[in-house]
């Protein structure tokens, strides 16, 4: 599978979805314009991996350990929609057997972005970790 | 005695993506003068992009209408008082569209702590996206932010359309209310 790499914008966030290592980021402000067709990108990268897995099990010893994380500044209702699908996919990954992790950042005193990691968390019934920073 | 009232941000016109930018800008560059805590700034934040997003969201509505109405032009103002800030929006709604909008914030106005997050969970897990797409949780957002009870109210204006006023209160610290 290739690598997702996708600048931040202004309004958009950065997606950094790096196979070889695991490591997939979601970072920064995300109130797209058309937030159906920002998303719409790393959402079918998330489910070719699904769909090679489902294919193919063996390949999740192929890959290593995923660890997904949520590095987000702010991002509108429309955007946490979106999030939720990327959450419901990694959820798939998980049940077919497939590693993953996923950090839920959030800068120094903002419970507002720790509240909506954790409502997230319970709606796809995930554990994540919280992280400060 | 009422309180006075600072105008903190005020627009009134053709809203768009780039013009929600600008009143974004104003506000950051506001913090200091206000001097809003980094914890307010982001609650602010978030409810004028949930509101000024809702309006031009569904724009297209009256655009023609608001054309040969100019006074009924969307308005957003943000305002200090002693309580805290207070944001205000201002628009044109079809009259179709008001049991709609009164169910829906009515809904979430009566709701416990509790059933407004199973609303909120049941919303964004729904795969249901509004004919605009737009998630359906943007009310939802608010009222989780502020704690406090949207309050509205519907202007009649012209045959088939009303003046729809949306008014958010948050404390000056952005902290919860509780009880």
């Amino acid at each position: 599978m290739d690598n997702l790499i996708i600048p931040a914008t202004d309004f958009t966030p950065s997606v950094n979805f790096v196979i070889e290592s695991g490591q997939l980021e979601l970072s920064g402000v995300s109130r797209p314009e058309d937030v159906a067709s920002f998303y719409e990108g790393p959402l079918e990268w998330l489910c070719k991996l699904e769909e090679s897995v489902q294919d193919k099990p063996e390949y999740k010893y192929e890959i290593p350990e995923l660890r997904f994380s949520f590095k987000m500044t702010y991002f509108n209702s429309g955007s946490s929609k979106y999030m939720i699908q990327i959450l419901r996919v990694l959820r798939n990954l998980i049940r077919t057997g497939v590693e993953v992790k996923i950090d839920w950042y959030f800068e120094e005193g903002d419970d507002k972005m720790q509240d909506d990691g954790e409502d997230m968390a319970e709606a796809v019934e995930l554990n994540f970790n919280y992280i400060e920073f | 005695m009422k309180s006075a009232s600072i105008s903190v941000l005020h627009y009134k016109g053709k809203l768009s993506f780039e013009r929600i930018g600008i009143l974004l800008n104003d506000l950051k560059n506001k913090k200091e003068t206000y001097q809003i805590n980094p914890v307010l700034y982001k609650k602010l934040l978030t409810l004028m992009i949930e509101i000024l997003e809702n309006v031009l969201k569904y724009s297209d509505h009256f655009e023609v209408f608001v054309m040969h109405n100019p006074d009924y032009q969307p308005e957003f103002e943000l305002n200090l008082n002693d309580a805290g800030f207070v944001l205000t929006s201002r628009n044109p709604v079809r009259d179709k569209d008001k049991n709609a909008i009164s169910h829906r914030i009515d809904k979430i106005n009566t709701s416990e702590v509790e059933e407004l997050k199973k609303f909120y969970r049941d919303t964004i897990t729904n795969g249901i996206f509004t004919e605009k797409g737009g998630a359906g949780l943007g009310f939802i957002e608010m009222a989780k932010i502020t704690t406090n009870s949207i309050v509205y109210s519907f202007q009649p204006i012209m045959k088939g359309f009303s003046y729809f006023e949306l008014t958010l209160h948050i404390n000056h610290l952005g902290e919860e209310n509780h009880g």
